[in-house]
C-alpha cells in the first residue's frame, strides 16, 4: 500500500514537475525572448547613435574646406564614440552571426580610424590625399551600409523574436493548462483508487473493531491482502484472539476473586469463626476446584498441626490419624521460603513429600502456611485438583492462607479487647460511685458548715438564757436565737431551692427596668463600698421571663461585683442587642477571678467569700438563666476586673415554661 | 625624311642581297628587329606595344621590320625562337624576360641584343659585349609585406616555373624570407599553364604569390579563380590589365618599352651595345586591386592603400 | 536642527575655501594642439588622461585638439586661438620665432629617449654609399615642414656639394609621411629616403626584415623630440604651474599612471637652447626660419 501510495505520489509529482519544467522552459524562453527584444531595442538606439556619428564624420570629411581645422576634433570624438559603442556591443553579443558581423564592424571602425589617421597625417601628394579621403569615405559608407544591414537583420530578429515570444507564451499557456488538467485528472484518479484501497480494509477493520467493542471478542476479519492493511488485519485477528483468551482469564479471575471475597467475608464474623472455617474450606474447594481442603491448626498438647476444619468429611477415622509434627513443618517452612508447597502428579519426589500421608488416595496436593509474625498458626492444605496445580493456584492459596491467618489473629485480638473492655467498665463504675460520694460529702460538709454556724449561736445563747434571769437579757438572747434560726432556715430553704427546681413565673419583662430596680436596691451598698455605678441601657425589646428570679440573678451578680471591689471602683451595666439575644454586661474593676476559680465559679457551694455567702448564688443564677433559655459567661483578668455576660433570648419559648 | 643617293644605292643593294638570301622577308625594310617574348603574356605585349610606339615616334617604324616570336616559356621553345632569329641575321634581337635573354645569350651570337624586363640578379649572365637593355629591381620583401598586410599567412603558396630561372630565383628568395617571418612555403612549380587548376586544387595556402614566371602569368585566370574561391590574397610581380593580381609590384612595361626603343635606335645608329648603358626600370608600380580585396571582404591595409601607385577601385 | 544648519554652513564654507584656489583659473580653458602622428585616435586617447591630470593640477581646464599640418601650422595655431602645442623640432622653432612661444617640457619615451635624429637611408642592393652614388637617382623626402624628413637631408646634400637637388637627382618627391618614405625606398619606388629616426626604429621593430634591406648612410645631430610649447602671453604663473606639474609627474603615483598611458617615462625640462642644432642645420641648408616657405 505504501509503495502504491509512493508510486502514485511520485507519478503525480513527476507529472507536475514535467509540467512545471516545461512551463519553466517556456517562461525562460519567453523572458529570454522578451529580454532580447528589449536588448534589440536598446541596441537599435546604440546603432542609431552610431549611424549619426558616422554621418557626422562623413559630412565632416566631405565638407573640409580648409582641410581639417576644428572639425578634426569632432571627427575624432565621433569616431571614438563609434568605437566605444561597437566595443560595447561586442561585449554583450551572443549569436555567432551577430558577433561576426560586429567583429566586422569593429574591424571596419578600426580601418576607418586608420584611414582617417593616414589622411590626417599625410601632408604631401595631393592625389594620394584624395585617395585616402576617398578610402576613408568609402569605409564610412560601407560602415553605414553594414549598420543599415544589421538594422534590417535586427529588425527581422526583433520581429521574429516577438512572434516567437508570443508563440511561446501561447504554447506555454496551453501546456500549463494541459498539465494542470492532467494533474487534476490523475490526482482525482489516484485519490479515488487510493481511497477505495484504503477505505475497504478500514471499513473491515472498523466493523471488526465494533464487533469486538460489542463484546464479540475473538471476532476475525476475513479481509486479507498483501498490503499494510493486510498486516493490520492479521494483527487485528491476533489481537482479537488474544483478547478472547484474556477475557476468559479475566472471567476466571473474577470468579476466583468473588470466591475469595466470599471466603474472606466469613472471617470477619469472628464469633462464628470455627463454623466460618468450615464454610471457608468449602468455598476454597469451589474456588480452586479441588476435592478436599483441610485447615490444620497447631495443637499445643500434641505439638503438631491437626485438622481443624475441612470442606468434606474425611473417611472414617482418617482425620484422627492425620497430623503434621511441628518439628517437621518448621523444617519444611524453612525450605519453602514461605511459599506454598506443591506435589503434583507425576512429579518426582520432593521436599513436600511429608505433606502427603495419603499417597495413593490423592492425585496431587498443595499446602500454604498460615503465618503471624513468624509464627506458624496452621497449614491450609488443598488436594486433588484436576489437571494439577499451577502458579496461579498457589497465589490464590497464599492470599486465602494470609486472610485466614489475619482473621485468626484478629479473633485473638478481639477476644483480648473484650476482656479489657469489661475490666474497664467495672473500674469506671467504681470511679463514678466514689465521685458521687465525694460530691455528696462535699455538699454535706458545706451544708453542715453553713448550718453549724447559726446552730452554734443558737446553742450558745440558749445556754446563756438558761442561766440569765434578766428578762431583757433573755429577750435579747432570744432575738439572736431567732435571727440565727431564721438564717439556718434560709440556708435550708436555699438548699431546697437548689435541690428542687422552682417553676418560672413568666410575665412580660422589660430587662432594662428590671436592671434599674436592682441598681436602686444595690445603690446604698455600692455607695458604702465607694463603688460608682454607671448604666448604659440599649434599645432592648420586651421579653418574657420570671421577674423575681431574674432580679435574684442580677442582684447576685451585682453584689458579687461590689464585693469584688472592697476598695471601691466602677461598676458598668450595659444592655444591648446581639442578634436574637439581649446582651447584658456587668463589669467591675475589682481584683478579678483566678483561672482555676473561674472554672468552678458556677458550682454549688463554691465560694471564695469566707463568711459572706452560701456558695450557691452563682450556681442558682446559672440555673435560672439556663431556664430562661439563655446563658451566663464570665470574662476576667486578674487585678483588672470581671465581666459577667448574660444572654437572654428575646422571647422565652413556651415549651421551656 | 631625306634619302641621300649613296644611301639609296646601298639600300637597293642591301635589299637585293636580302631578297636573294631570304625571299620571304619583306624587302621594304631597312632594319630588321627580331623580338622574343618569354611567353605570350599581356605584360610583354604591353611592353612591346610601347616599344613599337616609341619606334614610331623615333621614325623607325616605317623602315624597320619587326619579327615577333612568342615561344612557350620553356627552354626548347625559347632556344628555337632564338636560333630562328639569329639565323635571320637581323640587326637587333629584342628580348622580353630573362629566360628569352638567356636563351639568346646561350647561342653566342654577335647580333646585338636589347633586353627588357630582366630581373636584376640575372644581369651578370647577360653582360656581354653585344647586349644592353633595361633590368628590373624588385623588392621581393615588399610584395610579401603587402601580401601579409592583407592576411595573416601561415602557408604561402608560391607559383613559379623551373623552366624560368628568374622565377626559380625569386622562389628561393621568398623561401628565405618566409622562414624569417615563420611562414611555410608551398612551391607550385608550374611548367604548363594548363596544369594550374589541377596543381592548385589540393593546396591549402593562405595566400598566393606569383613570381615573375610567364607560365604562371599565362595561368593567371585560373590562379585568380582559385584565390577568389578560397578568399585568399594573391600578389604578382607582373602587371596586367585584364587578369590582375590583388597586389602587383612591377616595373612599368611602358617605360621599359620606351627605354629599349631608345637603346635599339642607338644600336641601329651604329653604337656598339657595350657603349649603350643598361639601366634599371625606375617606374616601379605598386598596384592594389582594392575592388577585389573589398569584394572578397578583406581588410584594407592603409599602408597599401597609401603606398599604391595605382589603386583599382 | 540648528546644529545641523551650522554644520552645513561650515561644510559649505570649507568647500568654498577648498575650491577657491582651483577656481583661480577655473574659467580659463587652455587649448593645446597636437600635431597628428600615426593614429590620431590613439594619440588623443594617450593624451586625454594628461589633460585631466593637468586640469586638476593647474586648476584650469586643459584640452587637447588636433593641430593638423595642412597649410600653415602657425596660422592655424593662431586662428584657432591655441595656448600651446606639442611641436616637433621644425614647428617648435617656428613657434619660437614666429609666435613667441616658449618651450616648457618634453616627454621622455619608454625607450628612455627624448631626442630624435634624421636618417638618410637607401636600399642595400642600390649600391649607393655616398652622395656621389646618388646622382641621377630618385630621392624621397617627407615634407618641407620637417627637419628630420627634409631639412637635414637638404643640409647634408649642401654640405656635400649638392646645391640643387632638383637637378642632381633624377627624381625628387615628397611622400607626405615618414612611413611612406621608408616604404617608397623599400619597394624600389625611390632610391634614397630621409626619415625621422623614431619612425624608422618603430618600423624596424615591427618588421626586422626592413633593417636588413635598408642601410643608413647619414645621421643628423640629436634634436629634441616633441616638445610642449606655451604662448608667452599666457600668465607666467600658469606656465610655471603647468611646467611644475609636468616635471613632477613621475614622482606622483597618479602622474605615473598618466605617463604610462602617454607611453612616456617622464617629462623633462625644455628650453630654447635645445634647438641649437636645428639652427645649424637650417643655416647649412640655407634657409631662414623667419622667411622659409614650407607650403
Amino acid at each position: 500500500m505504501r509503495r502504491r501510495l509512493i508510486y502514485s505520489l511520485a507519478m503525480l509529482f513527476l507529472l507536475f514537475s514535467l509540467g512545471a519544467s516545461i512551463a519553466m522552459v517556456y517562461t525562460y524562453r519567453i523572458t529570454h525572448d522578451l529580454e532580447s527584444v528589449i536588448t534589440l531595442h536598446r541596441i537599435e538606439i546604440i546603432r542609431q547613435n552610431f549611424v549619426i556619428n558616422i554621418q557626422t564624420v562623413q559630412s565632416n570629411l566631405f565638407a573640409t574646406g580648409t582641410i581639417f581645422g576644428k572639425e578634426l576634433d569632432t571627427i575624432v570624438e565621433n569616431v571614438s564614440a563609434m568605437d566605444t559603442s561597437v566595443k560595447g556591443c561586442l561585449g554583450c553579443h551572443h549569436d555567432k552571426e551577430m558577433t561576426d558581423r560586429l567583429i566586422k564592424v569593429n574591424d571596419m571602425v578600426e580601418q576607418y580610424k586608420e584611414a582617417i589617421s593616414y589622411l590626417v597625417t599625410s601632408t604631401a601628394n595631393e592625389q594620394r590625399i584624395e585617395r585616402l579621403k576617398m578610402v576613408a569615405v568609402s569605409i564610412g559608407d560601407s560602415l553605414l551600409m553594414r549598420t543599415q544591414e544589421m538594422a534590417t537583420i535586427a529588425d527581422n530578429v526583433l520581429r521574429g523574436r516577438t512572434i516567437e515570444a508570443v508563440k511561446a507564451i501561447n504554447q506555454s499557456r496551453i501546456i500549463l493548462i494541459i498539465t494542470l488538467l492532467g494533474s487534476l485528472v490523475l490526482a482525482l484518479g489516484i485519490a479515488v483508487t487510493l481511497t477505495k484501497k484504503i477505505t475497504r480494509p478500514v471499513n473491515e477493520l472498523v466493523n471488526a473493531a465494533r464487533m469486538i467493542a460489542s463484546g464479540n471478542l475473538g471476532y476475525k476479519t476475513q479481509y486479507h491482502d498483501d498490503s499494510e492493511f493486510g498486516e493490520v488485519a492479521d494483527s487485528f485477528n491476533a489481537m482479537s484472539t488474544a483478547l478472547e483468551k484474556e477475557q476468559e482469564k479475566t472471567h476466571r479471575y473474577i470468579d476466583q476473586l468473588s470466591g475469595l471475597y466470599k471466603v474472606t467475608l466469613n472471617f470477619y464474623d469472628i464469633v462464628e469463626m470455627d463454623q466460618a472455617f468450615q464454610e471457608t474450606c468449602r468455598s476454597i474447594a469451589d474456588i480452586l476446584k479441588v476435592k478436599q481442603v483441610i485447615l490444620f491448626l497447631y495443637d499445643d498438647a500434641r505439638k503438631a498441626f491437626v485438622p481443624n476444619a475441612m470442606a468434606h468429611v474425611m473417611p472414617e477415622g482418617y482425620g484422627a490419624t492425620m497430623h503434621y509434627s511441628l518439628e517437621k513443618m518448621a523444617e519444611l517452612y524453612q525450605i519453602s521460603g514461605g511459599l506454598p508447597g506443591v506435589v503434583n502428579e507425576g512429579m518426582d519426589a520432593n521436599n513436600y513429600d511429608p505433606l502427603v500421608p495419603l499417597s495413593g488416595m490423592e492425585t496431587n496436593l498443595m499446602a500454604a502456611w498460615l503465618l503471624t509474625k513468624e509464627k506458624i498458626l496452621g497449614i491450609l492444605r488443598v488436594s486433588d485438583k484436576e489437571g494439577g496445580f499451577v502458579e496461579e493456584d498457589a497465589k490464590i492459596l497464599i492470599i486465602l492462607a494470609n486472610h485466614m491467618a489475619v482473621a485468626m489473629e484478629n479473633r485473638e485480638l478481639y477476644r483480648d479487647l473484650e476482656a479489657k473492655m469489661e475490666e474497664l467498665r467495672q473500674t469506671q463504675e467504681q470511679l463514678i460511685q466514689s465521685a458521687k460520694l465525694a460530691a455528696i460529702g462535699e455538699l454535706a460538709s458545706n451544708v453542715a458548715h453553713e448550718i453549724n454556724n447559726p446552730l452554734t449561736s443558737i446553742i450558745g445563747f440558749t445556754e446563756l438564757s438558761k442561766e440569765e434571769d434578766d428578762v431583757g437579757m433573755i429577750r435579747k438572747s432570744l432575738e439572736i436565737i431567732e435571727k440565727e434560726s431564721l438564717r439556718a432556715r434560709d440556708i435550708v430553704k436555699q438548699l431546697l431551692g437548689f435541690a428542687r427546681k422552682k417553676p418560672l413565673q413568666l410575665t412580660e419583662v422589660m430587662i432594662n427596668d428590671v436592671l434599674r430596680d436592682v441598681v436602686v436596691l444595690s445603690s446604698s451598698q455600692a455607695r458604702m463600698a465607694r463603688v460608682k455605678i454607671s448604666e448604659d441601657y440599649g434599645n432592648v425589646p420586651l421579653t418574657t421571663g420570671d421577674v423575681d428570679q431574674l432580679k435574684q440573678v442580677f442582684l447576685n451578680v451585682i453584689t458579687n461585683a461590689v464585693h469584688a471591689m472592697p476598695d471601691g471602683g466602677n461598676l458598668t451595666i450595659k444592655t444591648s442587642m446581639q442578634s436574637e439575644y439581649i446582651l447584658l454586661r456587668i463589669t467591675d474593676t475589682g481584683h478579678g477571678i483566678p483561672e482555676d476559680v473561674k472554672k468552678r465559679i458556677f458550682e454549688p457551694f463554691f465560694s471564695t467569700k469566707k463568711d459572706k455567702g452560701t456558695g450557691l448564688g452563682l450556681s442558682i443564677s446559672y440555673r435560672i438563666i439556663q431556664d430562661h433559655g439563655g446563658r451566663i459567661d464570665v470574662e476576667s483578668e486578674e487585678g483588672k476586673g470581671t465581666t459577667f455576660i448574660i444572654r437572654l433570648p428575646v422571647k422565652v419559648p413556651v415549651e421551656t415554661v | 625624311m631625306s634619302l641621300r643617293l649613296g644611301d639609296t644605292v646601298l639600300f637597293i643593294a642591301a635589299l637585293f642581297i636580302v631578297l636573294l638570301a631570304l625571299p620571304s622577308f619583306c624587302l621594304a625594310a631597312e632594319n630588321t628587329i627580331g623580338v622574343i617574348m618569354t611567353g605570350d603574356i599581356p605584360y610583354y605585349q604591353e611592353l612591346h606595344k610601347s616599344f613599337m610606339a616609341r619606334l614610331g615616334q623615333l621614325g623607325l617604324a616605317s623602315k624597320t621590320e619587326v619579327l615577333v616570336q612568342k615561344p612557350y616559356p620553356d627552354h626548347i621553345s625559347l632556344s628555337n625562337a632564338a636560333r630562328k632569329l639569329i639565323a635571320m641575321e637581323g640587326d637587333v634581337i629584342v628580348v622580353y624576360g630573362a629566360p628569352a635573354a638567356v636563351a639568346v645569350v646561350k647561342e653566342r651570337t654577335k647580333i646585338p641584343m636589347v633586353y627588357a624586363a630582366v630581373y636584376e640578379p640575372f644581369m651578370s649572365e647577360l653582360k656581354t659585349r653585344y647586349s644592353t637593355g633595361v633590368y628590373v629591381r624588385l623588392s621581393i620583401s615588399s610584395l610579401l609585406r603587402y601580401l601579409r598586410s592583407l592576411r595573416q599567412i601561415k602557408t604561402l603558396g608560391v607559383v613559379y616555373s623551373s623552366n624560368e630561372e628568374d622565377s626559380v630565383y625569386q622562389f628561393s628568395e621568398l623561401a628565405k624570407l618566409a622562414a624569417q617571418y615563420g611562414m611555410k612555403v608551398d612551391g607550385i612549380n608550374l611548367k604548363r599553364h594548363q596544369e594550374a587548376q589541377a596543381m592548385l586544387a589540393k593546396r591549402r595556402v593562405d595566400a598566393v604569390l606569383i613570381t615573375g614566371s610567364s607560365v604562371a602569368h599565362m595561368a593567371m585566370g585560373q590562379i585568380i579563380e582559385y584565390a577568389k574561391a578560397n578568399a585568399i590574397p594573391y600578389a604578382s610581380f607582373f602587371l596586367s590589365t585584364d587578369a590582375r593580381a590583388m597586389v602587383s609590384l612591377a616595373a612599368n612595361p611602358n617605360q621599359q618599352g620606351e627605354k629599349i626603343a631608345d637603346k635599339t635606335q642607338k644600336i641601329l645608329d651604329g653604337v656598339s651595345p657595350d657603349k649603350v648603358r643598361s639601366d634599371a626600370a625606375t617606374e616601379i608600380e605598386l598596384v592594389f586591386n582594392m575592388k577585389d580585396a573589398t569584394s572578397m571582404g578583406m581588410k584594407l591595409p592603409m599602408e597599401l592603400v597609401t603606398e599604391a601607385t595605382k589603386l583599382i577601385k | 536642527m540648528m546644529k545641523a544648519r551650522h554644520y552645513m554652513t561650515f561644510l559649505l564654507i570649507m568647500a568654498a575655501v577648498m575650491v577657491w584656489p582651483l577656481r583661480a583659473w577655473g574659467d580659463t580653458e587652455i587649448l593645446i594642439g597636437l600635431i597628428p602622428e600615426e593614429n590620431i585616435f590613439n594619440q588623443m586617447d594617450r593624451h586625454r588622461p594628461l589633460a585631466a591630470y593637468l586640469s586638476k593640477k593647474v586648476g584650469a581646464t586643459v584640452r587637447f585638439t588636433i593641430l593638423s599640418r595642412y597649410g600653415d601650422v602657425m596660422d592655424r595655431f593662431v586662428s584657432r586661438k591655441m595656448d600651446g602645442a606639442f611641436f616637433g623640432v621644425f614647428t617648435g622653432v617656428l613657434a619660437i620665432d614666429r609666435i613667441d612661444a616658449e618651450p616648457i617640457a618634453r616627454p621622455v619615451g619608454l625607450s628612455g629617449s627624448s631626442i630624435v635624429q634624421s636618417y638618410i637611408f637607401v636600399r642595400n642592393d642600390s649600391g649607393i654609399r655616398d652622395v656621389n652614388d646618388m646622382k641621377g637617382k630618385r630621392i624621397v623626402f617627407v615634407d618641407r615642414a620637417t627637419v628630420t624628413g627634409y631639412l637635414y637631408a637638404l643640409s647634408y646634400l649642401r654640405e656635400h656639394g649638392v646645391a640643387s637637388p632638383e637637378t642632381y637627382f633624377r627624381e625628387v618627391s615628397f611622400a607626405g609621411s615618414h612611413g611612406s618614405t621608408i616604404y617608397a625606398v623599400l619597394d624600389g619606388r625611390a632610391d634614397i629616403g630621409t626619415v625621422k629616426s623614431t619612425i624608422f626604429q618603430k618600423l624596424v621593430a615591427k618588421d626586422p626584415v626592413i633593417k636588413e634591406e635598408l642601410s643608413i648612410i647619414a645621421r643628423s645631430r640629436e634634436l629634441p623630440d616633441t616638445t610642449l610649447f606655451l604662448r608667452k602671453d599666457l600668465p607666467q604663473s600658469l606656465r610655471a604651474k603647468i611646467k611644475a606639474a609636468l616635471l613632477a609627474m613621475d614622482r606622483e603615483p597618479e602622474g605615473v599612471n598618466v605617463l604610462k598611458k602617454l607611453e612616456a617615462q617622464k617629462f623633462i625640462d625644455a628650453k630654447k637652447e635645445d634647438f641649437a642644432a636645428f639652427y645649424d642645420i637650417a643655416r647649412t641648408a640655407g634657409i631662414s626660419v623667419k622667411t622659409y616657405k614650407y607650403r
